[in-house]
């Protein structure tokens, strides 16, 4: 019978063709959207590596007119020493520290060295604690860090594994002899600063001693109790002025930053699952349709086969095959184009299981769909009357 | 064999009701050759394909090898049409997009056991009694109405069902041609099918053991 079939679908070939078409183009679509979807959702089922919850941002505004990349004068250091110890001995803050990238704030600095892409923030000792960091090898920077000749870092396990064949701690990241040296005291488990929505990184730590010669910290990250109202935002930003004249702070808040961050990779999806979905939509209205001319055109076919033996659930059966051989045709077509992705490397971060899961799910969608749309006119089919359809004109 | 008892059948369309037969009793014999003749739309197809199982009387009976045929599941109705029941129409009905040999396997794919290669060897011969047996691989659209006709013959025997439908197979058909398919008709009863023909052409009818005439959906003399 599939032989049987394949020789009609064969002599069909146009019309079978503009089908595969649709098929094929829903398809694709299907799995670019499952694909960023599979994505997304295996980021968001990594760990953080931090805790957000409690933790307020604190941006800092020195009154002289300096950009971000200026450096210290050795007072604007003192006082931002003052800020932090002044933070620290609120009853409401549990621990404060400088920082230079905010968590959520999606304007990090990355760095490349020996082909290793790195994300690369700038912190003072006390930030382990504020953002809960796992420290998983080594230690994290203390005092004994100061004066060396090198720059502390503390590394993620993901940058461990890639750059240090042994044991990370106490190796330097690779590098030109005449650039400074950055020697790796500990590993964190990770640090996704762009938040739960973004792909696996590298990422480096590095120490900041509050040394002139280096550039402007600009914001604080505090954690405060868990229950400490909104109120204290205005008392945190007094008290800080008080140490700093001249200064002004404003609270940023990282749910905030959060959910910024986390809509603008989420758009993307959404705006593909709308264009896909009304795509898919467009198709299966298509798809219905061309079926059911396919199936008015084919009344006497149909009722000949009745008439020589077929029953109903067989003409039903035909034309969902019939369908479904049309439907594998174009998946094999689409399947045989994306497998060549992973090999051209065209699709980035996407690993390998959300590859292959996003493949298989957009090849269930495909046939539930085109399925789906086959029924009403297989079932228009197995309504032929024999005897109508075969009365001669 | 085939026996009607009172069978009644009426179509109705926007208001209008057409008694298509009324109250016909006919009963045929294993082997008989019969014709059906009238004027048109007296309800000689209506009559064929209630024979055929393609249509259910709405009163009387209707039994095939003394077996009634109400109340049957499509099911039962298909696999009946399909081992005792062979089909030629006025107008060929082959299927456009397959070709001789295909078209005469159609009755075979709707046989559960029957393989590929069976189904194959059986068409093959089926053909080879039609005399086509040079055409196996040409499409219907290449071939003249006669041979068309002959595959469709050749459709109707393949599975060698005991009864043999005919609604005017000469109908579309000139006579030189006509008489070549009247030839194979005659050689299925021959062989011992039973043929029921529907025809205009007295010549026709003059072959046949017996001829059935209808007026009005009654059956006269
Ligand atoms: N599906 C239908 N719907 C409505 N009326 C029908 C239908 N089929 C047949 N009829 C009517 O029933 C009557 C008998 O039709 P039937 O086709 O049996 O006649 P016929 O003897 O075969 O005629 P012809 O010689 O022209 O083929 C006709 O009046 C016809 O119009
Ligand atoms: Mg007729």
């Amino acid at each position: 019978m599939i032989k049987h079939l394949l020789k009609l679908a064969w002599r069909k070939k146009t019309t079978n063709a503009l089908l595969m078409v649709e098929i094929f183009v829903a398809f694709l679509v299907t799995f670019s959207v499952v694909a960023l979807s599979c994505f997304l959702w295996n980021n968001h089922r990594q760990p953080l590596g931090f805790e957000w919850n409690h933790v307020w941002g604190v941006q800092i505004e020195t009154g002289d007119g300096r950009t971000g990349d200026s450096n210290w004068q050795a007072d604007q250091v003192e006082t931002l020493r003052h800020v932090l110890v002044e933070a620290q001995r609120l009853e409401a803050v549990e621990s404060a520290a400088g920082v230079l990238t905010l968590p959520f704030e999606m304007g990090g600095s990355t760095r490349t060295l020996a082909n290793l892409d790195m994300q690369v923030n700038e912190v003072t000792d006390d930030f382990l604690d504020v953002m809960r960091l796992e420290l998983v090898a080594g230690r994290w920077f203390t005092d004994e860090d100061d004066a060396k000749p090198w720059t502390a870092i503390v590394i993620d396990r993901d940058l461990a594994n890639e750059a240090f064949a042994g044991d990370p701690i106490g190796q330097s990241l690779p590098r030109d002899p005449e650039d400074p040296e950055y020697r790796v005291v500990g590993v964190i488990s990770d640090f996704r600063e762009d938040g739960e929505l973004s792909a696996q990184s590298n990422y480096v730590f590095q120490r900041k001693n509050l040394d002139p010669e280096e550039r402007l910290l600009r914001d604080l990250v505090v954690r405060v109790q868990p229950d400490t109202p909104a109120e204290f935002e205005e008392v945190l930003v007094e008290r800080l002025r008080a140490v700093a004249p001249g200064w002004s702070f404003e609270i940023r808040d990282l749910e905030g930053l959060r959910r910024t961050s986390r809509n603008f990779r989420l758009a993307p999806l959404v705006i593909a699952g709308v264009v896909g979905s009304f795509l898919l939509l467009m198709v299966a209205l298509g798809l219905i349709g061309v079926l059911w001319q396919n199936v008015t055109q084919r009344t006497r076919e149909l009722g000949l086969r009745r008439a020589v033996g077929a029953h109903r659930r067989e003409i039903y059966q035909q034309i969902l095959s019939e369908l479904a051989l049309v439907t594998t045709a174009s998946l094999a077509l689409g399947v045989g184009l994306l497998v060549q992705l992973p090999f051209l490397d065209l699709i980035g971060d996407i690993s390998r299981s959300v590859f292959l899961t996003a493949l298989v799910t957009s090849i269930l969608v495909m046939y539930s769909l085109t399925l789906l749309c086959g029924l009403y006119p297989s079932w228009l089919a197995t309504r032929v009357d024999a005897a109508d359809a075969l009365r001669s004109e | 064999m085939i026996q009607l008892n009172n069978v009644t059948k009426s179509y109705h369309t926007e208001r209008i009701e057409t008694l298509a037969l009324d109250a016909v009793t006919l009963s045929i014999a294993d082997g008989e050759f019969v014709a059906i003749m009238g004027p048109s739309g007296c309800g000689k197809t209506t009559l064929l394909n209630l024979m055929g199982l393609l249509d259910t009387p709405d009163a009387g009976e209707l039994l095939l090898d003394d077996q009634s045929i109400g109340g049957q599941s499509d099911r039962k109705l298909s696999r009946l049409r399909n081992r005792k029941i062979g089909f030629v129409f006025q107008s060929f009905h082959l299927v456009q997009d397959l070709n001789v040999v295909d078209n005469v396997e159609v009755p075979l794919l709707y046989r559960p056991g029957v393989s590929g290669r069976e189904r194959r060897r059986l068409a093959r011969e089926a053909l080879d009694q039609v005399g086509l047996s040079s055409r196996i691989f040409h499409f219907p659209n290449q071939l003249s109405g006669g041979q068309q006709q002959r595959v469709a013959v050749a459709r109707a025997i393949v599975g060698a069902p005991q009864i043999l439908l005919a609604d005017e197979p000469t109908g579309n058909l000139d006579s030189r041609m006509g008489d070549e398919i009247m030839d194979l008709l005659k050689q299925r009863h021959d062989a011992g099918s039973t043929v029921v023909m529907v025809t205009h052409d007295q010549r026709m009818a003059d072959c046949a053991d017996r001829t059935v005439r209808l007026f009005d959906g009654r059956q006269v003399q």
